[in-house]
């Protein structure tokens, strides 16, 4: 079983939300798609679940393209926002989907129950969905998702706004579906996309610009350790600059300037003394290892996007 | 099935959410009350005159004689078949008397005895001459012109019975059906019915702006269900609390005094369609919304379109086209709720079965609004890739 897609490209008007994109996920793995704001995430999503057709290229299903009809079957969406019936309990929302995929009413309410134990709403099962916990409609969401019992599942954003945990609790629920369906998640958190994805393919402008495991990005970018200075927000541009002078890759945000040693950069010990000449006040320094984050925003650029 | 489990799942959630449909069914039975309560006993109204006695009477074989004030006392004798006075009149002054309470809404009309009053009428009654009388008032308003008619007839037969004169014309008034011993009150009924019917918009339009406002709508069109079997199951129950609405509508009618010359259960098929038709109204209006308070916002336009120029509220001749059949066409003959008060008015009032221009009309509009608003609703928020 495996979802992909070969060269698809859509475009609205003159954007070019997506351009030759290919990709593979299977089960036994997550695939996480990472970009920032307007990368062309969502509308990859919708052309992989038969939302939308791609202009040109094809999606496939075990190595075959697939119509977007045939993909609505197959692939199961869990959409960014919330979308569930407010004054329908959570068996009867996931029984009167089922139903809609064909199934008799009481074998609807037997799918109602399994999905719900499966999702921890199992005690909630009689509690209508306007009376739920953030957490609970989310995990509410993918159960809605799944009444098909689709082979694969696209989850668009499913920890945005949880509280931990509530996290950790779908972190699991994800990991637990990608053992037996193919699982492509988008996010923007790096750091619970390091937990939970088992390979990453980051877009920028619709572009696919690097996918593998996160140590395989992080190893194909080699950017070097990271020594990260915390300084007053005003004298931060004076630090960068006088960072930069001695040739190291730095950024500033904030309070803190990031200059990486690498190949070709400064030394540790030369890096140092170059902020001691500065003049500058700097009120903590720490070196670490690159992260994800790191390699993202090495791909993507720190400029703010729409 | 999935048409069924589509409107079992919107019936539960018209439960659980009940203001819409209650106000759809509880409005026309509060209008049916409000409308009997206007005219007690279910009847008639009475109409503020003014009169501008100037008569000075006259003298016959040495007996006074003030012919005004018996005209003045025939007006008040005057009475709906119900018992209660057509006219409620009341002496002014003067005309200046007369103008100021016409001004004031508190008399429609005025009437004025001439001083010569009593001679004119011996006179008359010895052949000679007319007896001058003056009556106005705002010719402008509606219900001038049926205060002139029954003041003149009441003055004309005070007239023919002091002269003995007899009348040129014989005329006989001939009432259709049950007219004629309609109240108003059942005058006003099939509109009122057909006004709680079409409340129903409201809930339609708002019932699917919610799966849009909620994105659940997203989820459905993923599902194999189609978009008749998604819109057909919301309108099965929309068209249930329609009937719902006129039935207890009707009932209300019923226990507070109304009468139906025809078949009641004809009411029935034109109730459907036009809940259909008012359906589809809703569909069209969901279809350019995407919240249900924007959906209430925008319904309020065709609702009071389909009121207001249907002839539900009050008569309105509207731009007659042309004829077909012996039937004039006329350009609002476009707002299905204009047949539905014809055809319940003819049932109900002339006891009437022969509707069956009327429902065609209403079952070629209500289809065809229904499928405009399906097929609008449908290119808006239910069309996925092929």
């Amino acid at each position: 079983m495996t979802l992909g897609a070969r060269g698809i490209t859509r475009s609205y008007g003159a954007l070019v939300a997506v351009a030759a994109l290919d990709l593979e996920a299977s089960p036994g793995s997550v695939l996480a798609v990472l970009g920032p704001n307007g990368a062309g995430k969502t509308t990859t999503l919708d052309m992989l679940s038969g939302t939308t057709r791609p202009d040109s290229g094809v999606v496939t299903w075990n190595g075959m393209p697939a119509e977007p009809r045939q993909l609505r079957r197959l692939v199961g969406v869990c959409p960014q926002t919330v979308q569930t019936w407010p004054r329908l309990t959570c068996a009867e929302q996931v029984a009167f989907l089922t139903r809609l995929y064909g199934l008799g009413r009481s074998a609807a309410a037997d799918r109602a129950s399994v999905l719900l134990d499966r999702v921890g709403l199992g005690a909630k099962r009689d509690s209508q969905a306007r009376t739920l916990s953030g957490g609970m409609l989310r995990r509410l969401n993918i159960a809605l998702a799944l009444v098909s019992d689709p082979p694969a599942l696209v989850l668009d954003e499913p920890e945005a706004g949880l509280d931990p945990q509530s996290r950790v609790l779908i972190r699991d629920l994800i990991g637990e579906l990608a053992d037996d369906r193919v699982v492509i998640v988008t996010s923007h958190d790096l750091a619970e996309v390091e937990r939970v994805a088992d390979r990453i393919l980051i877009l920028d402008h619709g572009l696919g610009v690097a996918e593998g495991t996160p140590r395989e990005l992080l190893d194909r970018f080699d950017l070097g350790r990271a020594v990260d200075f915390s300084t007053d927000p005003a004298d931060a541009g004076t630090l960068l600059t006088a960072v930069a002078r001695m040739g190291a890759d730095a950024t500033a945000s904030g309070d803190q300037v990031t200059a990486r040693l690498g190949a070709g950069g400064p030394g540790l010990s030369a890096l140092l003394l170059a902020v001691e000449r500065s003049g500058v006040p700097v009120l903590a320094v720490h070196t670490r290892e690159p992260s994800l984050e790191d390699v993202f925003l090495h791909l993507t650029g720190r400029g703010m996007r729409e | 099935m999935k048409l069924l489990a589509v409107a079992g799942k919107t019936l539960r959630e018209q439960f659980r959410n009940p203001w819409l449909p209650l106000l759809a069914v509880g409005l026309g039975p509060f209008f049916v009350l409000l409308m009997w309560a206007f005219f007690p006993s279910g009847g008639s109204t009475t109409y503020p005159v003014v009169v501008v006695n100037s008569d000075a009477g006259t003298t016959v074989q040495g007996i006074a004689v003030r012919s005004g004030d018996h005209a003045v006392a025939g007006l008040r004798t005057l009475t709906h078949d119900t018992g209660v006075p057509i006219l409620d009149v009341r002496q002014v002054a003067d005309l200046d008397q007369a103008r100021e309470e016409i001004e004031a809404h508190r008399a429609v009309a005025f009437v004025e005895l001439p001083e010569a009053f009593s001679r004119s009428l011996q006179a008359a009654h010895q052949g000679t001459g007319a007896v001058p009388v003056r009556i106005g008032g705002d010719l402008g308003s509606p219900v001038y012109p049926v205060v002139a008619i029954m003041v003149a007839d009441g003055l004309d037969r005070f007239a023919r019975q002091e002269t003995g004169r007899t009348a040129l014309l014989d005329l006989t008034e001939v009432p259709l059906g049950a007219s004629g011993s309609r109240t108003e009150f059942e005058l006003y009924v099939p509109g009122v019915l057909v006004f709680a019917i079409g409340l129903m918009m409201f809930a339609a339009a708002t019932a699917l702006a919610q799966e849009t406002e909620a994105g659940t709508i997203n989820r459905l069109v993923r599902t194999p269900v189609s978009a008749a079997g998604l819109l057909g199951g919301i309108t099965v129950v929309q068209v249930l609390v329609g009937l719902a609405a006129g039935l207890v509508s009707l009932g209300t009618a019923v226990l507070l005094g109304f009468r139906s010359a025809g078949p009641l259960w004809l009411a029935l098929p034109i109730w459907v369609l036009t809940s259909l038709s008012v359906i589809g109204l809703g569909l069209l209006v969901a279809a350019f919304t995407r919240s249900v308070a924007q959906a209430f916002l925008v319904a309020n336009f065709p609702f009071g379109l389909f009121m207001f120029l249907s002839g539900t509220m009050f008569p309105v001749r509207g731009v007659p086209l042309f004829t077909i059949a012996g039937h004039e066409v006329n350009l609002l003959d476009v707002l299905p709720p204009r047949h539905a008060v014809n055809a319940l008015t003819s049932v109900f009032s002339f006891g009437s079965t022969s509707i069956g221009y009327e429902l065609l009309m209403l079952t070629v509009l209500s289809v065809g609004y229904f499928l405009l608003g399906a097929w609008a609703f449908h290119s808006r928020h239910l069309r996925v890739a092929r």
